[in-house]
């Protein structure tokens, strides 16, 4: 089947991406000093071919490395320890990405994209000094990483002769079909922040701060952001429905690796609205990019090399020193502009009242910073603990569910009263006006909390603040959308509140679900039905399912004497392992999640298995996709001022009479 | 606000941090990789659980009547492609062990699998220790293996000392017996 075709060519593309990436930064930062000396900008139309071909190389590894996977070209390593010829072809696309060097090659391939978006996207303006330092800084960041796959992380290194079969993938990652999704859109997360943390550095270097690169890079960090936010839910959704512990967050280093910088990013998205709106926070808005850019490296180092321990670590390589040390550059530059230049870029002015609408942003920021910072130490504490007294230790879950349930708590109270704060100073007649009705709404989800039994401190201040916080956007949206119709969804302020209601509805779903989770263990017999929770389970059968791969046993059981279940457990023969699929029955009160227990006996006519019964979960995936949907609304061009830098006190032609009740 | 030392927030603010991430950049540069090998398990340092079982091809084996000597015991399936990798390390062991006087003795526990396919891959691939029948688990249960292969190593007073998860080595087993042996 396979011509060998792929390791040349994808060992080429990554060459030619490493020279393309090379000359254009050098192309980058002459251009941009050129300008600056005042003269013509010559070497700005170099810019755009670079990064083409650097846009082409990684386009180009990537194929190359799908056609070796589809081709089973096994004379390369990578194809022999993560392809197999009994992969289904479904998986063996995504098995390219499934361990260390394919996924590096994903993250070439988003930052090619941006790359090439970028350049398409100031293509007019490249001969600006501050245009020509951001791609500078883009093509250092791309040169890293095709270095990084080119040399430590090659992934069309040649494998030992005769190899004809390999494992194939992980079993876990044969096993959904979100193994296709959650890798690609998480890592567009990650990468997009490279755009946003690109202008920084070029606002930075040329002394620009003022608000127009904000402007220009605010949508690119929506994006971004919304990637993130995505990839990291998928991420949750995939163990859901995989792992079979029925949790969707473990605290693990992987998953507080991609927390980290969407916490900082969420910060900056927000804080960022202050300086639009009063040129107020220039330096801690560059910080929390630069923050947010170095922490994707840093947890990228974290994971991929070995030096913590974590259920997605891939196992050792080589490129742990090389991140680390891009992670120190990053640092340092990052340290070194805002030491060099921060003082002088400060903005003048202080917030009036702490009841104000930039009040509220700095105690968001204030709320993120020290989550980011409690998930970071819980993160490396051991390695910390190890460096200092040479003993191993573990932070697990109680850190940090002590650690941010109140963080959480807080950070839905300031979620209920933000929405409705003007900007410069609320006074507290408007405050009373503005809470009546959000406030009825917490009381009343308080009222049906109750009335569904729930109890504790912790949860049911989660779902009053949550109906608190819902209402509050919702009023945001009902009043805008009563002035304006369908333009009052549109737009920061509007799209914002959508993404507000879809984190209310996940960490309600999250309270509920942590608090009142019911699990049993259930030793079935064929044909007798045992009840749990209000809800009967009747073994009705087994299923056997046989191929190449793997032998997978169902137990087939029917819920309330309805439709029949089938949680199962797979033997990847060749891997030696065998992975629990859970079955879940979902309703719009809770989910029913039920696992296989081994060892099973198929002719035994029993069958053991867990049942869970979990309330809520279906409106955590609800709110992910409201999150989505605001991202995309709030990306849209709201009702714009004609100067986004315009001061809110001076009056705009056609002003609403709440002239703050427009962001 | 006009005053020098509050113009200079920024740089003392980038120098504390720098100095805060130059610490952790630091604890991060002596951090040694992990390997994923050998890991950890609550029996480290106490007593190891029954095993008394059938041997593939007949006999007994009780691990209580082998204290005096090391035992290592490796869990073990005959389609696990991690197990086919390590055999020829185990037969290099268990031959390089058994000309020693103090030499450790080599144990299969078979994992969920026939006595036939047991026979025909020892048959096939050599190794000539004992292997133990496990046909509900019972020992695999005991330990607390995770996912075979897993190596567990037992001292001569019946102790768990090192559990590997995933292949081995004949090396890396020997120097880390002799080193036990070393300091008791």
């Amino acid at each position: 089947m396979n011509d060998g075709l792929a390791g040349p060519l994808g060992r080429a593309a990554l060459l030619v991406g490493v020279i393309a990436a090379a000359f254009g930064a050098v192309a980058s930062i002459v251009s941009a000093r050129e300008t600056a000396a005042g003269e013509e900008a010559r070497t700005a139309r170099l810019i755009p071919r670079f990064a083409a071909l650097a846009f082409l190389a990684a386009l180009g590894a990537m194929v190359a490395m799908e056609y070796a996977m589809i081709t089973r070209d096994f004379s390369l390593q990578y194809v022999q320890d993560h392809g197999s010829r009994s992969t289904p072809a479904f998986y063996n696309f995504a098995a390219v990405w499934s361990a260390l060097e394919g996924s590096i090659l994903l993250w070439i391939l988003a930052l090619g994209v941006s790359l090439a978006v970028v350049t398409w996207r100031y293509r007019r303006k490249l001969s600006d000094p501050m245009i020509a330092w951001a791609m500078a800084v883009m093509f250092i960041v791309t040169l890293f990483f095709f270095l990084l796959s080119f040399g430590p992380a090659n992934p069309f290194a040649e494998g030992a002769p005769g190899v004809s079969d390999g494992p194939g993938p992980n079993p876990l990652l044969q096993n959904h079909i979100l193994v296709m999704f959650h890798p690609p859109i998480l890592y567009l997360g990650y990468v997009g922040f490279t755009v946003p943390f690109a202008f920084a550095i070029a606002a930075l270097v040329t002394g620009r701060v003022g608000e127009g690169w904000l402007i220009e890079t605010r949508r690119w960090t929506l994006f971004a952001w919304g990637f993130l936010s995505i990839g990291i839910i998928l991420g949750g959704w995939w163990s859901y429905e995989v792992l079979g512990w029925s949790g969707v967050w473990a605290w693990d280093p992987v998953e507080n690796a991609s927390l980290l910088p969407w916490l900082t990013g969420t910060a900056y998205i927000h804080s960022v609205l202050v300086q639009e709106r009063r040129g107020m926070l220039r330096v801690w808005n560059l910080s929390l990019l630069l923050a947010t850019f170095s922490l994707t490296i840093l947890g990228t180092f974290l994971t991929r090399s070995g030096v913590v321990n974590s259920v997605h670590a891939f196992s050792q390589s080589g490129i742990g020193p090389f991140l680390l040390t891009f992670f120190g550059i990053v640092v340092a530059v990052s340290l070194g502009l805002i030491a060099w230049r921060g003082d002088a870029l400060r903005s003048p002015g202080a917030i009036d009242s702490p009841l104000s609408r930039e009040g509220a942003f700095l105690a968001n920021n204030v709320l993120f910073s020290v989550f980011a910072f409690v998930v970071l130490l819980g993160t490396v504490f051991p390695l910390i603990v190890e460096a200092l007294q040479d003993r191993q230790i573990s932070v697990a879950e109680p850190f940090f569910d002590t650690m941010s349930t109140p963080i959480g708590i807080a950070m839905l109270a300031l979620m209920c009263i933000a929405p409705v704060l003007p900007w410069r100073k609320a006074s507290e007649e408007l405050l009373r006006d503005r809470l009546f009705w959000p406030a009825w709404c917490g009381i009343a989800a308080l009222v049906v909390s109750l009335v569904a039994g729930a109890s504790g401190l912790a949860p049911l201040l989660a779902f009053t603040l949550g109906g608190f916080a819902a209402g509050a956007a919702l009023r945001q949206v009902v009043l805008a959308t009563r002035r304006q119709g369908w333009r009052g969804l549109v737009g920061r302020a509007n799209g914002g509140m959508i993404v507000h209601l879809g984190v209310i509805l996940i960490s309600v779903s999250l309270a509920a679900s942590n608090s009142f989770t019911k699990s049993q263990d259930l030793r079935l017999e064929m044909g007798v039905a045992a009840s749990f929770d209000g809800h009967t389970f009747e073994l009705v059968g087994f299923e056997e399912d046989n191929d190449a791969r793997s032998t997978a046993v169902k137990a087939l059981v029917s819920i309330d004497g309805g439709q029949a279940y089938a949680p199962a457990i797979t033997k990847f023969t060749n891997m030696g392992m065998n992975v629990g699929t859970p079955s879940v029955k979902t309703t719009f009160t809770h989910d029913i999640y039920l696992t296989l227990e081994p060892p099973v006996k198929m002719d035994s006519g029993t069958a053991r298995i867990k049942v869970y019964i979990k309330p809520l979960i279906l409106w955590m995936w609800v709110g992910a996709g409201l999150m989505a949907l605001g991202t995309v609304l709030a990306a849209f061009p709201g009702n714009r001022r004609r100067r986004p830098t315009d001061p809110t006190s001076a009056p705009v032609p056609g002003a609403f009479e709440n002239a703050d009740e427009r962001v | 606000m006009s005053n020098v030392a509050s113009r200079r927030i920024a740089r003392n603010v980038a120098i504390l941090v720098a100095l805060v991430v130059g610490a952790f950049f630091v604890v991060l540069a002596v951090s040694k990789p992990r390997t994923d090998t050998d890991i950890s398990t609550p029996l480290l340092g106490q007593p190891a659980p029954e095993v008394v079982s059938d041997l593939v091809g007949g006999g007994e084996f009780d691990l209580s009547r082998r204290k005096g000597s090391w035992v290592v015991m490796n869990f073990f399936n005959s389609t696990c492609v991690p197990c086919i990798n390590e055999h020829p390390e185990l037969v290099r062991f268990d031959e390089e062990q058994s000309t020693l006087p103090d030499g450790a003795e080599l144990v299969t526990i078979v994992n969920d699998d026939t006595d036939d396919a047991v026979a025909a891959f020892f048959e096939k691939n050599g190794g000539s220790w004992p292997k133990v029948r496990d046909p509900d688990g019972t020992i695999a249960v005991s330990f607390g293996v995770a996912r075979v292969p897993e190596t567990w190593v037992i001292d001569p007073a019946g102790f768990v000392r090192v559990r590997y998860a995933g292949e081995v080595s004949s090396n890396e087993l020997t120097a880390r017996i002799n080193g036990m042996k070393a300091t008791p």
